[in-house]
């Protein structure tokens, strides 16, 4: 249970609806219309600055941890610079659409209207990036389903975290802002390079003022706020508080208290200068540690009172919405923003690292139940078997957390991305699965793209089924292929197509992003732009890891293709005439071939006929990645995590040979495909282990669904911890559970007002499943449950 | 039974992730084949030694295509009952069950060689290793497959697999006792006290029965017995202090497993085509609380897979 304070802002959190703030829009329009002519990093610099002194201070009632993004308990904001014609054309509609709907006031929207929309008319990121991409690739790219990045033109990056460890905590923003002033005295503007530090520095010394400013102004209202408060016991809350919001982020936390609440100010900096996805918090259990402990020790503060803070800062996570077009919602869908915050592993020099913060961090999880923040766990051989069985608690509980990581495959992948062993040992998650460090910069989902398309063409004459549109490149007919390995020839030449157009999609947006949006805040928090005087989105960062393209369809190539190996070549049933054929139907009056091909092997039950092919596939996309280099040089990256983009990019594919029907959803991650992994969870966890997990360093993703009847008792949970051990001595990267029984969802889906805090995972995510669409809620209830076994 | 390569048993079902039939994770082996005839029995499809099909008739739409393929006459197309499936004539190939697009026929059992099993069962080694966990041998009786079963068992131990059994308690002593000695946990029911009652409900007398739960226990540490509860039937005061006296008296067991009754058995016998089992009911909570205080004076310890 938490406290009687975390359980009204819980419950006021719950029937609060997302609503849309303005505020941080008007003052970014506003900036850049007094700033034209100037260089685009101070102009965005002095933009954030603007946002920072002219947003409203919002402190909401019996807060401990202050500051918020908008007016509202539930803020989303819109930033028009990245793209606005989907506000304009969607607004109208925010609060009724299927997926993630929002309040916005009419006066709001006019003020949009009037105001904001048409100074960005042409200047936006997204109108940029369609004018550059060129039109071959944009057939594949722009809003398909095929290849998708939108999320890196029509939004930011996002995608960092900050370093709390070595930058942060240890300088405050106003070391690092005379670290600026310093730079700008000693460099002569003689050079290319000079000119573009000096801006830089410039642009550091605003970004700094700026979150040293919104701080200041939450102090102020805070001691507005304590004069008239009549509760004493309040009253000196505020004063404290105000104390310090005085201090922190501007200097470096002492105690606990100050140390979240400066977690807190740089996240609300992250956010408010971008409002992007994955602006992570790393090891927070690490980075807390030293000041958990001086504060027990010193008997400033005791266990209840930092779970209290621990679980303030749960809901402050929570309370900001990612506002995002209804195509993006598709895909990213339950409002998650995938700050995610990892636990446990091992030190920088191999010691274990769990902590007693480590269990809070996951009783805050249990007891506040909200998505935020994206809670991930660490497990090493010797994490202790206490620690496992905590977690083994959690997801007894069915909030869909933590997401369980193989630690040593969490190194291993990052050493294959080139990082040294240390720092690839001090690993946090990135958004949902992706293994990062907190000095990379690197675009850690910059295209989903679906492997179910490069097979549909290879199989269709480079024609989509949906359709009828080439789409593919161009393929001789199904009945010329005379082999097995021709047709797996054709999907892998058509594979490399898409991931070619999909490193063009990434170097376009890449040279704009450098161009147009750089991201000075943002480049306080990674280690390396300082140094060296370079922005983050022009790869100042330490380490510049390459973007990662994730592949989505794993299981319905490969039972696909096991299809077409035994069926048509081996038993020689059917020829592949009548399969297109049946493809082209959607198998309508072919019910007899579809039983067969539902009755070949199905990845996902330990059988190494169809497991096999997955594998080969996974390697060769890894390669076939591999071989591009990124705009900063940086070799691209494979990963196979999927968001819940296994439904839209399903709704664009015809039939497929594995007796799947037409505009059906396909398969996220290294999961089996829903419904057809029955014979074990430890066969389904032996399939997903043959993938060669540690050379895919964007992350890998395993969803196994359990009802909660087979968790009740110790001696499950215990089970389910061994399961764990296995799969990860297997050398699989990482797995997450749903714990829920297929009837509760059912009865969620009927009465949803009853059903408000039930949490189910999505696919490296979990959310509200009210918060759902009636689709993505049916294919959760579809996944297997090993619940009758 | 033997084939030319060797050793083969039949089988009707190899369940992986098996977590209620001993510690830890596991794999059951269900053999089929069983001497008893249990009223409430829950798998009837394991009462007889050879394959046979389940037809579930509510999944059936008279579609026809599984008479096309069957090469015995056993579904006959007359007026009025397109289906009509003679089980006299059935020779259990399956032919008909792979036809079906319905899935309204399902072959139960089939025959597998020891290295085809073995092979299944060390996929989730791994597993099994991790959690303390392994194989159990089920059924059907599994000792009614001594040769099979043996041969099972000494290739587990082989690769250090935990190996552990559960029994109706029904078999030849002789024909078992090495494989006993080489099993590390064994699961026997007392299904009831009473030779007379026993004799009706299953088929057979349980004297049987109980000279070998004496003898495994003189001969085994790990025993475990299970009493499948039934209300009305085995739960009264009377029995149970009879069986915790015998075991008290005589035996040295790990403890008492209590598995209150279900009727799935019902729905299976009917796709069999086939009767004999009678409709139980199933002891309340409060009842097997009440049970378990009885165990517990006995100084027997209740043990529980859940």
């Amino acid at each position: 249970m938490s406290s009687n304070r975390i359980e009204k802002f819980k419950e006021s959190y719950i029937h609060s609806k997302p609503s849309i703030s303005i505020h941080r829009a008007v003052a970014f329009t506003q900036s850049h219309q007094e700033t034209e002519g100037e260089s685009v990093i101070i102009r965005r610099a002095k933009a954030f600055h603007a946002v920072c002194n002219r947003i409203p201070i919002t402190i909401f009632e019996d807060e401990l941890i202050i500051g918020s993004i908008g007016e509202f308990l539930r803020s989303g904001i819109v930033c028009p610079e990245y793209s606005w014609k989907w506000v304009e054309q969607e607004m109208d509609s925010f609060s009724t659409r299927s997926q993630d709907q929002y309040q916005i006031d009419e006066e709001d929207k006019e003020i949009l209207r009037s105001e904001v929309f048409p100074y960005w008319r042409g200047k936006s990121l997204e109108e940029t990036f369609l004018l550059r991409i060129n039109d071959e690739t944009a057939k594949l790219l722009i809003d398909t389903g095929i290849i998708d990045n939108d999320s890196k033109w029509r939004s930011a990056v996002g995608e960092i975290t900050a370093d709390y460890q070595d930058i942060i905590f240890k300088k405050g923003f106003e070391e690092l802002k005379s670290h600026a002033v310093i730079r700008i005295q000693e460099l002569e503007p003689t050079t290319k390079e000079a000119l573009e530090k000096i801006d830089f520095y410039k642009a550091a010394v605003l970004v700094c003022d700026g979150i040293i400013t919104f701080a200041h102004r939450y102090s102020d209202k805070a001691l507005e706020l304590a004069k008239e408060e009549r509760d004493s016991k309040r009253k000196n809350e505020l004063l404290e508080v105000a104390r310090i919001c005085r201090k922190v982020p501007q200097y470096p936390p002492e105690t606990f208290h100050e140390a979240i609440q400066m977690v807190w100010f740089t996240q609300l900096g992250s956010i408010l200068s971008e409002n992007s996805l994955a602006l992570n918090l790393g090891r927070f259990d690490q980075y807390m540690y030293p000041f958990f402990t001086h504060d027990v020790k010193a008997g400033i503060i005791n266990e209840a009172q930092a779970q209290e803070l621990i679980e303030s800062l749960w809901l402050k996570l929570s309370e900001w919405v990612w506002a995002i077009s209804s195509n993006t919602a598709q895909f990213f869908a339950g409002y998650n923003s995938f700050q995610n915050l990892t636990i446990g592993g091992r030190t920088r020099d191999g010691k274990d690292a769990t902590n007693e913060l480590s269990y809070m961090c996951l009783k805050a999880t249990e007891n506040v139940k909200t998505h935020q923040p994206g809670l991930s766990v660490r497990i090493h051989p010797d994490s202790p078997d206490e620690f496992l069985l905590a977690v083994c608690d959690l997801i007894s509980v069915g909030t869909g957390f933590p997401a369980v990581h193989n630690d040593r495959v969490g190194s291993q992948m990052l050493l294959a991305a080139g990082l040294s062993p240390e720092d690839a040992r001090d690993w946090s998650n990135c958004g949902c699965v992706v293994p990062h460090f907190r000095k990379v910069g690197e675009w850690t989902s910059a295209v989903n793209l679906n492997l179910a398309a490069a097979l549909e063409y290879a199989l269709n004459s480079g024609k989509s089924r949906i359709s009828g549109k080439v789409m593919g490149l161009v393929e001789k007919k199904i009945t010329a292929f005379k082999s097995y390995d021709e047709v797996k020839e054709a999907f892998l030449r058509q594979l490399s197509h898409l991931i070619k157009h999909s490193v063009i999609g990434t170097v376009t947006a890449q040279q704009i992003h450098a161009e147009m949006v750089p991201r000075p805040y943002l480049s306080m928090l990674v280690d390396g732009c300082m140094d060296k005087g370079v922005d983050l989105s022009k790869g100042g960062a330490k380490y510049n890891v390459g973007p990662v393209i994730t592949g989505i369809g794993v299981a319905d190539v490969a039972n696909s293709l096991v299809v077409i190996k035994k069926l048509i070549f081996e038993e020689k049933k059917y020829i592949l005439e009548e399969l297109g054929k049946a493809l082209a139907v959607n198998w309508k009056g072919y019910e007899g071939m579809r039983k067969d091909a539902l009755a070949c092997p199905k990845y996902g039950n330990d059988e190494d006929e169809v497991d096999r092919i997955a594998v080969e596939i996974t390697d060769f996309y890894n390669k076939e990645i591999k071989s591009y280099k990124d705009y900063f040089g940086s070799s691209f990256n494979s990963a196979f995590m999927g968001i819940s983009n296994y439904i839209p990019a399903g709704s664009i594919i015809g039939a497929t040979p594995d007796g799947r029907k037409s505009m059906t959803p396909l398969t996220e991650g290294v999961s089996p495909h829903a419904g057809t992994d029955l014979t074990s969870p430890t066969a389904a966890m032996r399939s997903a282990a043959k993938i060669n997990h540690d050379v895919h360093s964007g992350g890998t993703l395993l969803n196994v669904k359990f009802s909660p009847d087979l968790l009740k008792t110790q001696r499950n949970k215990k089970n389910l911890a061994s399961i764990i051990r296995a799969y990860f001595s297997l050398g699989a990267f990482h797995v997450q559970f749903n714990v829920i029984s297929t009837e509760i969802l059912r009865k969620a889906q009927e009465q949803p007002n009853d059903y408000k805090d039930l949490l189910v995972r999505v696919a490296g995510y979990s959310t509200q499943f009210v918060n759902l669409s009636k689709e993505a809620q049916d294919a959760i209830i579809e996944r297997t449950t090993y619940e009758s076994l | 039974m033997k084939d030319s390569n060797g050793i083969v048993g039949n089988v009707f079902q190899i369940q992986r992730w098996s977590v209620h039939d001993g510690d830890g994770v596991r794999s059951t082996v269900f053999l089929k084949g069983c001497p008893l005839r249990c009223k409430w029995c829950a798998n009837p499809e394991s009462w007889k030694p050879h394959p046979e099909i389940f037809y579930f008739r509510d999944r059936c739409t008279d579609c026809a295509q599984c008479s096309l393929v069957c090469n015995h006459q056993a579904i006959s197309k007359d007026e009025g009952v397109p289906h009509y499936f003679d089980r006299e004539k059935c020779c259990c190939c399956g032919d008909c069950c792979e036809a079906c697009p319905n899935g309204a026929k399902k072959k139960i059992g089939s025959l597998m060689r020891v290295e085809e099993v073995i092979k299944i069962l060390k996929r989730d080694s791994i597993f099994y290793r991790e959690s303390n966990g392994g194989v159990t041998f089920s059924g059907g009786e599994p000792f009614a497959q001594t040769e099979f079963l043996r041969e099972l068992v000494l290739a587990c131990k082989n690769f250090a697999i935990d190996t552990a059994i559960e029994t109706s308690g029904y078999f030849e002593w002789e024909e078992a006792e090495d494989i006993i000695k080489e099993l590390d946990t064994v699961f026997i029911d007392i299904k009831h006290m009473d030779e007379r009652i026993h004799k009706r409900l299953t088929g057979v007398s349980n004297r049987k029965i109980l000279e070998n739960v004496l003898r495994i226990s003189q001969n085994h540490h790990d025993v475990i017995i299970r009493v499948p509860l039934i209300r009305g039937v085995n739960d009264d005061r009377n029995n149970i202090e009879q069986m915790c006296q015998f075991l008290q008296e005589n035996t040295r067991i790990l403890g008492v497993e209590l598995l209150p009754y279900h009727s799935l058995g019902h729905s299976k016998m009917d796709a069999l085509d086939r009767e004999g089992l009678e409709i139980f009911n199933t002891p309340d909570a409060e009842q097997v609380e009440h049970i378990k205080k009885i165990i517990a004076k006995y100084k027997i310890q209740n043990i529980d897979f859940k």
